[in-house]
């Protein structure tokens, strides 16, 4: 008979899973956080936005809205409209760029796949449209529900990176980084994507607020967010490759 | 009316969601803390039987030598091995290749020469059964190198009587030679060292890939040989065998190298092969696991959820559609947003092949570094997966109206011929 030679396939890291009480009791402390301190940042993140919004020549006003046990002050702005040849304009361009984009295959396909997505959203917005002579948003309730959403990311972003980080081993201030530091990022990049889109609406119109939502909207923000979880992961590879106690076999 | 079957439409998308984000959760877990369950490596060095080894090829020229030689250079037993490499209906050197080996090996290599009739695996796989001169057969596609061992290691799953099917690791060999390679290199590692690995220690459904694996003739002879309907021959052995009460496990440690596609459409025609594939053998078995009395509870879902792996991108892309119609209505849910966001996305990167944290757990196990830092950039390849999934669903929607077998569209190989 032959021991069994130590291979990566048997190897498993070391009980006991000392970290998850620790990573518990951050997720719910920041969590706790979170909660406790959403209104005021709701207030300063309207505020700030609406100061940005203003620098860039595009009036607007504060609103008032209940959601949740918050009350959260949209920015009101208003958006041109568009008449129906713009529209049909607008279908056109984009069959005839989602065809450009395919036939002549510009980009990777990947990349061709989403320049197409957003070519379709975009057409399908503007042939609804068309047909139903208004889109189901207004200015003021769309505004309403970008500030909802990235309320309700917020909220619940720290419950489910702390999901994620409780799998691995991370060291308690590592684990405190990590979902703090998403919570943050999240924060700032949401407060400025949403300034970035009143600015843009404001310009466009509502042809482009589907594909903003959708595209470039809450979703996108995963990408970021699982980039900064790989960045602490490869730290954790890091320390563990000079830690063999960390390990076991079988 | 409208408004309320999108919503519920978009309800049970995020329902599946979540229901394959606690499983993937569960397998990370139980890999990455549990005691893995042995494979057979203490029967290591009992009397080996006499193995078949079948490596099917259609127009293989460029890889032929590399895996005949490896397979020759294995430490198990020459005498008892038999190799049996099909030519499937080549247009290169593959025959010639092969008969060069049978003139140097003619004891061991025993080439098959398919010269008309139904080409593709399943059934250079049929015929195996016929002429396998023994009762344990393996099988590696062409573009495979095993190592030295890996006969041996797969072998002695067999040892078991109930075993009717082993599969091992499948490791890329061009991982590093792209950003497509690298980016499938990390979705391998979360499918073998997380996936397989712990639905093998809590003694679920591992899948046998077809490649790096083998089966036992009299047991696949018994369930009615391989469906030529199918692109996916492993996939529908993996659950007859299962509804029939016979196991299927899974070798961690027998790793063997294969080229991954290093062109998108390359990529995009293998996924939807395979998506073609995977599905028919969902519309053929999804019923048997349900209702098989040899399966536990936790089997049959596993099972379930397994063979509607590929169902379930286009059923994101309809949700997705879905979602951007109630949004031109005015009526999308705040909650249909949220849970996209975290269980579709983040818990499911991309259509659920593996979820960023499993492929982060394979790559720790595995000792990554750097590597860890492409987890975000698959994303990249959600809509293309989606995309390339959903053609090959639609295409096994008409297999099945129209009746017809499917062709068998080879995957490319990038690599330059040394022979």
């Amino acid at each position: 008979m032959r021991s069994i030679r130590p291979h990566r396939c048997y190897r498993r890291l070391a009980a006991p899973l000392s970290h998850v009480v620790p990573c518990i009791l951050i997720t719910l402390a920041v969590e706790i956080l979170v909660i406790l301190t959403a209104q005021p940042l709701e207030h300063l993140v309207s505020s700030v936005d609406a100061s940005i919004v203003t620098a860039a020549h595009v009036p607007v006003s504060l609103g008032s809205e209940q959601f949740l046990w918050l009350n959260l002050a949209p920015l009101e702005f208003t958006m041109p409209s568009h008449d129906y040849i713009e529209l049909a304009a607008y279908i056109l361009v984009g069959a005839v760029a989602i065809a450009v984009v395919s036939i002549f295959r510009l980009f990777p396909p990947p990349l061709r796949f989403f320049v197409n997505f957003n070519f379709l959203i975009v057409a399908g917005e503007a042939s609804y449209l068309l047909l139903a002579g208004h889109l189901g948003y207004a200015s003021n309730t769309f505004s309403t529900l970008m500030l909802q959403t990235m309320t309700a990311i917020w909220l619940v972003l720290p419950l489910f990176v702390g999901t994620v980080t409780i799998l691995f081993p991370f060291a308690i201030l590592m684990s405190l980084t990590l979902i703090l530091t998403s919570v943050v990022f999240d924060i700032v990049l949401a407060a400025s994507r949403y300034a970035a889109f009143i600015i843009i609406l404001s310009h466009s119109g509502p042809i482009m607020m589907a594909d903003l939502y959708l595209s470039f909207g809450p979703l996108l923000d995963v990408i970021p967010l699982t980039g900064i979880f790989a960045v602490f992961l490869g730290l954790l590879a890091r320390r563990l490759r000079h830690e063999p106690e960390a390990w076991e076999w079988l | 009316m409208v408004v309320v079957v999108l919503q519920a439409y978009a309800a049970f998308v995020v329902l599946v969601m979540v229901v394959y984000a606690v499983r993937h959760w569960y397998f990370t877990m139980n890999r990455l803390w549990a005691p893995q369950r042995p494979y057979y490596q203490d029967l290591y060095d009992t009397e080996l039987p006499y193995i078949t080894v079948v490596v099917p090829m259609h127009n293989e020229a460029a890889v032929a030598t590399g895996v005949i030689d490896a397979l020759l250079n294995s430490t198990y037993p020459m005498d008892r091995l038999e190799i049996l490499p099909f030519d499937d209906q080549s247009h290169d050197d593959t025959s010639t290749i092969l008969h060069d080996y049978f003139e140097r090996y003619p004891l061991i290599v025993k080439p098959v020469y398919m010269l008309g009739g139904l080409r593709g695996k399943p059934n250079a796989l049929n015929v195996a059964l016929h002429l396998a001169t023994h009762d344990i057969i393996l099988v590696f596609d062409a573009d495979y190198t095993p190592g030295k061992d890996i006969l041996r290691a797969l072998t002695m799953a067999f040892s078991d009587p109930e075993v009717g099917a082993v599969m091992g690791r499948v490791i890329p060999l061009n991982g590093g030679k792209n950003f497509l390679t690298r980016l499938l290199s990390l979705e391998r590692s979360g499918g073998y060292q997380v996936d397989q690995q712990a639905r093998y220690n809590l003694d679920l459904i591992p899948q046998y890939g077809g490649t790096v694996g083998g089966f036992r003739r009299s047991m696949v002879t018994d369930i009615g040989g391989f469906d030529l309907s199918t692109l996916a021959e492993d996939t529908d052995l993996t659950a007859r065998l299962f509804i029939e009460g016979r196991k299927v496990v899974y070798s961690n440690g027998s790793e063997c190298y294969e080229e991954v596609p290093e062109s998108w459409p390359a990529r995009f025609r293998q996924l939807r092969r395979w998506s073609r594939g995977h599905n028919r053998a969902f519309f053929r078995n999804v019923i048997g696991i349900v209702r098989s009395t040899h399966l536990s509870f936790f089997q049959k879902l596993d099972g379930v959820l397994l063979l509607a792996v590929y169902v379930i991108p286009p059923l994101l892309l309809i949700g997705f559609v879905a979602n951007a119609v109630l949004f031109f209505m005015g009526a999308l849910p705040l909650w249909s947003v949220v849970a996209v966001v975290f269980f579709v996305v983040a818990f499911n990167s991309f259509g659920n092949f593996a979820p960023v944290y499993e492929i982060g757990a394979a790559e720790l196990i595995d000792g990554a570094g750097r590597r860890l830092l492409l987890l975000p950039y698959l994303y990249y390849l959600f809509l293309f997966n989606s995309w390339a999934v959903t053609h090959g669903l639609i295409d096994t929607f008409g297999d099945l109206l129209k009746q017809r077998s499917p062709h068998w569209d080879k995957t490319a190989r990038s690599r330059v011929s040394n022979s």
